[in-house]
């Protein structure tokens, strides 16, 4: 027994080197490439024709679908900063997914809403829908008020209530900048290949203050080191491992906050997947499956200019949920097409991307928490060199601070958002203290994920919003 | 992090590690302090920077009210890429923009030598700096510029050939425009990059634009381009000559052309030719659903009555677009209109009949058709109450509820609660 278990401690030693090499490699890598990409998009954005979009017969009709449960404190602001944003044809269809407080009332109420009677064709199988509002005085507002089936659901309610060729799903807790729309456009109409969907950069809302426009007055950071935390990460997230994996033309994941869509790619495609805790990873999952089965050409593009500011956990228990949500839906999207891993017929994305994201997302945790585990097996058997290990905890820190630091440099050097010096320290602060803690509670809940997964407790977390305290009056929210 | 069972292989690994850890502590300082630098650096930069650009700002707007620009050049005059240089360019980028001393602007921008600075860059190798000095000669807005960036519509390169279009269409010169009409065949057919890009450029020219589009020979042209020309002349002002152009078009074999020419006789306002309900009635008929449509559209945007009839018909069209905008037409076309959705809701399509209660609905006709329960004319106010009778039928009953809620008229509610109760509506 003792033999065995010194020959699975040693081996294990050896996996984890390598492991750790492979996806630390596949990082480096991503970083150096989002690199090149980010300063040559910034040098493109200066001669953009954004300004000659606004006018030109090129740029096609978008619907803004938000799906709405239970957003009573902040669907009016988010409408509101939806209705705003600059761009020549659009309208926002807000989906009220059977929501049980008074969100549809406040909807109603605010831009004196009226119910109509509207043709709805069910391309996409959704629960029953119950009425129809719209109003003249704001005529590129519909809401559909539905019975719930969730924001899968919503979403595909909303398509097929949607005239446009496109369609952009956002969140309700989240704001746009103005130009966010043409901006998240810019890819389709400058692409000669079509662009069948496309995102861009989320950033963190909370600590921010809005002028009495829903645009951004003042940029701050919040005090709560949770929200520190997810800043942190956001940036690191959204700056180079998007941008990185667009560039290799093989983004297997755009934020469902703010993401533009055509429509009938998405109609082929099945819609959005009712069931699937995130539907927004899957249904990109299943765009690549269906234009890669087609041989059809197409791109599914991130661009790296900030254009919707998000709502995030502010305490321990929301962030839980979030983050097993969003774990859960990474397990989902993958093992529902897994068919395409290792299989040449979906090119990168099947032999590269997705086989990266079983081997270092989902399973990461796994190993993370196994490596715990022989490290007391290796005391037990008196294996373990102490000396070793805490060279190797420090390699590990460091270059978890390394990429963090990446993050924020890569800010810095494009869009810096955030400031002030203040800003810039406590940002290179929590990417150092984020190890510490925030790294492994986050692993823990990806593990939890996978357990609910594997026991099929796959149900939908619901994740309150702090939207009580925001409003377009320059509150800090 | 295991005993080694040499210490050549221990020292081995922990060389490899310490030197991992020394590596990413150099890199992490150097980022740090890349990041510090930078900042730094920026801040400096862009505090001189917007210091520059007030002094500069005031000095020029004093320099043009004054209109003594030619005897205080030197006071703008600055070593390329210094901040001066680029804070003057920012202020010289505003007056350009704006308008009132424009042409001052433009003269400033030459004499100061950035004209010839960027012009410089046009022969580069570096496409981000050749495409960045493009554009800035477009916004410029130098006419003397149009020489040197009109050989640049040769380019192979799709990037640089849009924002040459792009910067071309800035300066709006009519030698600016006739070349790029003379490329257009090359252009167009370059990549569906530069073809979009043409399309939203040539709307930069405006009205002037006019004359040189339908001037050219395009009798002989590529249909893509003739599309993209009555495209343009569809988003410029309505004009006799487009008017005539699209005419000529009206029978082109190209689906795309027909329906473009339509677009531009839809906008055509005060120009419509008498005649011009003969000439969209067979394309009302087309075998292509996208010339139907706008055949469609504009027979409603003109209110062409001898099409009531023909819209009818496309009332069962079977593309659900067709039917929608057919609907949508007639809704414009007042009492004309009632014989022929009373009709066609009396037809057994259930799609057609929700597509025309939901447009009846959407344009506020069935407000129209409430009022008529109220009016003195008999056989107009029985056509109006079978219609809502039909629309409640289908559920679209919203306009009827409302009214009762909120309506004014005792007679016309009694009518609707007579047939809001009625169980024999269809």
């Amino acid at each position: 027994m003792r033999t065995a278990i010194i020959y699975f401690v040693i081996g294990f030693n050896y996996f984890v080197g390598a492991y750790f090499g492979i996806m630390n490699t596949v990082y480096a890598g991503l970083l150096i490439i989002s690199l090149f990409a980010i300063l040559r998009h910034i040098h493109r954005v200066k001669y953009s024709p954004i300004r000659d979009f606004r006018a030109s017969p090129e740029t096609p009709p978008v619907s803004i679908l938000m799906p709405v449960y239970n957003e009573e404190k902040v669907v009016i602001r988010s409408i509101r900063a939806a209705l705003l944003i600059d761009y020549p044809l659009f309208e926002v269809i807000l989906i009220n997914d059977g929501s049980n407080d008074g969100t549809l009332r406040t909807v109603i109420d605010t831009f004196r809403l009226k119910k109509i009677d509207r043709v709805y064709r069910n391309f996409l199988k959704t629960e029953t829908v119950r009425g129809f509002y719209y109003s003249d005085e704001t005529p590129n507002l519909l809401v559909i008020d539905k019975v719930r089936g969730g924001k899968a659901d919503a979403l595909n309610c909303g398509i097929n209530g949607s005239l446009s060729p496109y369609f952009c799903s956002v969140d309700a807790d989240s704001l746009l900048e103005k130009d966010a729309l043409i901006r998240l456009m810019t890819p389709v109409l400058e692409s000669g290949v079509p662009v069948i969907a496309c995102g861009g950069v989320v950033r963190v809302l909370n600590g921010v203050q809005l002028g009495d426009d829903l645009t951004i007055r003042k940029i701050d950071l919040p005090d709560k080191p949770i929200i520190l935390f997810q800043i942190v990460e956001y940036l690191r997230g959204f700056l180079y491992g998007r941008v990185g994996w667009d560039a290799l033309n093989s983004l297997l994941i755009i934020s469902g906050t703010f993401s533009l869509f055509h429509k009938a790619t998405v109609i082929e495609a099945g819609g959005f997947k009712v069931g699937n805790v995130s539907e927004d990873m899957e249904v990109i999952v299943r765009l690549h499956k269906v234009r890669r089965s087609q041989k059809k050409p197409y791109r599914i593009r991130f661009i790296s200019d900030p254009i919707c500011w998000t709502e995030v956990p502010e305490n321990i228990k929301m962030l839980a949920r979030q983050r097993r949500r969003w774990h859960l839906g990474l397990i989902q999207s993958l093992f529902h097409n897994r068919e395409m891993i290792f299989n040449p017929r979906y090119g990168t994305i099947g032999m590269l991307v997705m086989p990266y994201y079983v081997l270092f997302e989902i399973i990461g945790p796994f190993i993370e928490i196994l490596g715990y585990i022989v490290v007391l097996l290796s005391y037990a058997v008196g294996l373990l060199a102490v000396k070793f290990l805490m060279l190797f905890i420090t390699l590990a820190i460091f270059y978890g601070i390394f990429l963090s630091t990446a993050g924020i440099f890569l800010e810095e050097l494009t869009y810096r958002r955030y400031p002030a010096w203040g800003h810039m320290f406590r940002l290179l602060l929590y990417g150092v203290f984020e190890n510490f803690g925030y790294r492994q509670i986050n692993s823990f809940w990806r593990l939890q994920a996978m357990v609910r997964y594997l026991t099929g407790r796959t149900g939908w977390e619901h994740v309150e919003n702090k939207g009580s305290r925001s409003g377009p009056k320059g509150e800090k929210l | 992090m295991l005993k080694h069972p040499t210490s050549m292989h221990a020292d081995l690994m922990l060389i490899l590690i310490t030197t991992a850890i020394a590596a990413l502590v150099l890199l992490i300082m150097a980022l740090l302090l890349a990041s510090i630098v930078r900042r730094v650096l920026n801040d400096r930069m862009y505090g001189k920077l917007d210091a520059l650009r007030h002094v500069y700002g005031r000095r020029l707007s004093q320099a043009l009210e004054l209109e003594g620009i030619a005897v205080q050049k030197e006071a703008f005059l600055a070593k390329p890429g210094s901040l001066a240089w680029q804070a003057v360019e920012d202020v010289l980028f505003a007056v350009v923009s704006e308008g009132k001393f424009a042409d001052k602007g433009r003269t400033l921008f030459q004499k100061l030598g950035y004209m010839a600075f960027y012009e410089e860059q046009l022969a580069g190798r570096n496409v981000l700096a050749r495409a960045s000095a493009i554009d800035k000669l477009g916004r410029m807005r130098c006419t003397a510029s149009t020489p040197k960036l009109i050989p640049l519509l040769e380019e192979g390169d799709p990037e640089i050939l849009s924002v040459t279009v792009r910067a071309l269409s800035r300066i709006g010169t009519k030698e600016a425009l006739a070349a790029i009409i003379g490329r257009l065949p090359d252009i167009l057919g370059r990549s569906l990059v530069t073809r979009k890009a043409m399309e939203t450029a040539l709307l930069n020219f405006g009205e002037t634009a006019i004359p040189y589009l339908i001037g050219h020979h395009w009798e002989r042209a590529d249909p893509w381009i003739t599309s993209c020309i009555l495209e343009t002349l569809s988003h410029l002002a309505p004009d006799a000559r487009s008017v005539s152009l699209a005419i000529e078009h009206l029978q082109s074999p190209n689906a795309e052309v027909r329906s473009k020419a339509l677009k531009v006789l839809g906008r055509a306002d005060a120009n419509i030719p008498r005649h011009l309900d003969e000439l969209v009635l067979p394309l009302l008929e087309d075998p292509i659903w996208f010339v139907r449509l706008q055949a469609a559209k504009s027979a409603g945007a003109l209110v062409l009555k001898a099409t009531a009839r023909p819209l009818g018909k496309l009332l069962f069209d079977k593309n659900w677009h067709v039917r929608r905008q057919a609907a949508l037409a007639l809704t414009g076309f007042g009492h004309t209109a009632i014989d022929i959705f009373l009709e066609a809701l009396s037809a057994s399509d259930g799609y057609a009949k929700e597509s025309i209660c939901e447009e009846i609905e959407k344009a506020g006709f069935s407000d129209r058709l409430i009022a008529n329960l109220g009016g003195v004319d008999g056989p107009l106010r029985t056509k109006s109450r079978d219609i809502l009778k039909i629309m409640k039928g289908l559920h679209f009953s919203t306009p009827l509820i409302a009214y009762l809620e909120k309506g004014d008229d005792e007679r016309i509610k009694q009518e609707i609660r007579c047939f809001l109760t009625d169980e024999r509506t269809p």
